[in-house]
This record gives structure tokens, sequence and C-alpha cells, in this order.
């Protein structure tokens, strides 16, 4: 899903998953939180709407099957 | 009481071999100590192995684990305990599935929202297993448009099976709601975060889903549909029969 950036990020989960460290796990969610919240709080409203748009908008691909006649020559 | 996944099983061998050691040392005077001490060397290493390998069908088990935290645990901690909800679409009830209301992170007031799933099979039917109906949807919506009205900024934490599919969710516009929060997220006037923390189905977590960071937790799934109805309309696996067997 990053590599088609359907999503920004992927927030690692404590050895075990985040059952077996439930706070650890919070924490590390926090401090992403934390993170991206004082990146985003500096940008101004437009631009934040205006990227967010243009992100969703730029969602999705399409890619071209070759002709079946080819595909059968090649196999 | 800990609840272990399949795969899991080396982990639990482990610990209840150290539960019935601190049991023996307990009733008798041996020194268990340095016998624990090696367990307790060699425990997290197959927790290690076992997760740095884990397959897709087990990544999926993991995101649903009963003992996962839910979404409130996440915003208290977040939070520091100042989370105070805020209930009711102002039309026609409050869901309980969704949850949100205002937070301070590091000394900012930030509006979180969610779905949140139940502990207990009671709690799981208080909460409707996470699904939320237009109403819940609507509170969202609501909640947001607060939290613009005095620019906090907005963190959504995504946690749910996929919107309720009930025959009163569509009367009651299930389809139009969540098209209205993507409508209207997307010209939201502060920042947006959004957090998958176990499942993300469909619309279900895309109605509170647009922001301008989404991010996922490790052992999570976010898709257009449940990884089993996929692979059933696919054909090539049947997980009913998993699940039966």
């Amino acid at each position: 899903m990053l590599t088609y950036k359907l999503i920004d990020g992927i927030i690692p989960e404590p050895v075990g998953g985040a059952h077996a460290d439930i706070d650890g796990a919070c924490l590390l969610v926090k401090a992403e939180v934390v993170r991206s919240l004082e990146k985003l709080s500096k940008t101004d409203p437009d631009k934040l709407v205006e990227r967010r748009i243009k992100k969703f908008c730029a969602m999705g691909m399409v890619e071209k099957a070759r002709p079946a006649s080819k595909t059968k020559a090649k196999a | 009481m800990q609840t272990f996944l399949e795969f899991e099983k080396p982990i639990q061998n482990i610990i209840e071999q150290i539960e019935k050691l601190k049991e023996v040392a307990a009733q008798g005077d041996v020194d268990v100590n340095p016998t624990l001490l090696t367990w307790r060397r060699s425990c997290p290493s197959p927790a290690r192995e076992i997760y740095a390998k884990l397959t897709p069908r087990e990544r999926v088990q993991v995101s649903r684990h009963p003992d996962r935290p839910y979404t409130l645990k996440y915003i208290d901690t977040i939070s520091g305990g100042t989370f105070m909800e805020l209930h009711g679409d102002r039309t026609v009830k409050d869901d309980k599935a969704m949850v949100g209301g205002f937070g301070m992170v590091e000394g900012r007031s930030v509006m979180f929202i969610g779905q949140q799933k139940g502990i207990n099979t009671k709690m799981r039917q208080y909460r409707n297993f996470g699904m939320p109906n237009p109403e819940g949807y609507r509170k969202a919506l609501r909640l947001m448009k607060l939290a613009e009205k005095f620019g906090k900024p907005v963190v959504t934490v995504i946690d749910t099976p996929g919107a309720f599919p009930g025959l009163e969710a569509e009367e009651r516009g299930q389809g139009e709601a969540i098209a209205r929060n993507l409508f209207e997220m997307m010209r939201l006037r502060v920042p947006v975060i959004c957090i998958v923390i176990g499942e993300g189905a469909s619309g279900g977590a895309l109605g509170i889903g647009i922001g301008d960071r989404v991010l996922m937790l490790e052992n999570t799934w976010y898709s257009v549909i449940s990884p089993e109805s996929c692979s059933s309309i696919l054909g090539e696996v049947d997980f009913k029969e998993q699940a039966a067997g």
C-alpha cells in the first residue's frame, strides 16, 4: 500500500504485536501523532486542503494488459 | 488470561512453563531464579522469529487478536487520560460504535474520532462489533466540523470490520452519510491524521479515513473488502472451511 501511495507511513509494533505490549504500542503511536501534528500545524489551511485533494486524486493506476495473442505467442 | 493464536504456540509453551515454575517456587523452597533467567533470555527470541515471518493470513489474525488494544485505549494513552467524550449526531441517536471527543496531546487540544469494538461479548453487542450506523458517521462529521470551527486538529483511529449493512442503516442513508464524510473531510481546514489500528474495511474505514497523513500499524489491513470475502469471490481459498475444521 505504501508503494502505491495509498497510505503515508507504517507505524512499527512492539515484538509480538500490539497485544504483547499495549503501552509500548500506544507510545509508538503517540510519538508518530505528535510528530505529524507538529509538521502539519505549521502548514497553511488552504495548502492542506489543496494537498489532500491532490493526494487522493492521484490514487489509483491503470495497467494495460497485453493482447491475448501476443501473450500466447510468448508462452 | 492471555489468548494465543495457533502460530503463537511456542510463545504460549514458554509462558506456561514459567507460570508452572513460579507455582513450584511458591510451594516449596526451591530456588527457581537461575532457571527463570535462562527462560527469560530465550523468551523474546521465538516471538521475534515468529513475528519476523508472518504470513498474510497470520497478519490478519493478529489484527483481530482479542487481546489487541482498541481505540479508547489508544486515545486514553495518547491524551494521558484527558479525553472527554462527546455524544450524539443531533438527529437520530448516539452510535456506540463510533466514539469521539477532545483530548490534550502535549499541550495541544485535539479532536479524536474512532470506531470502538467491545472487549467481551456483551460489550461487543453494545458497540455493534465496531460497525457504525449512519448516525455514527454523522456524529463523526459533527465533531469534525466542531474541531474545524475551533481550529483544532483531528486524529481519527480506524478499527472496523465495515459499516453496518443492516436494513435500518440503509433506510437512514448509510451510503449518503459516508459519501458526505468523504466530501467534507476533503475540505476540512485543519490537519487530519488517520491511523488504522486493526481492521480497516472498505467504506466503514474510509468514512473517517480521509487525512493529510494516513498511517497504519504494522499488523493491520486496509482494503475494499475483508480478506475472507475477497478470497471466496476469487475462489482460491475457502476460509469458512478452515474456520469450521
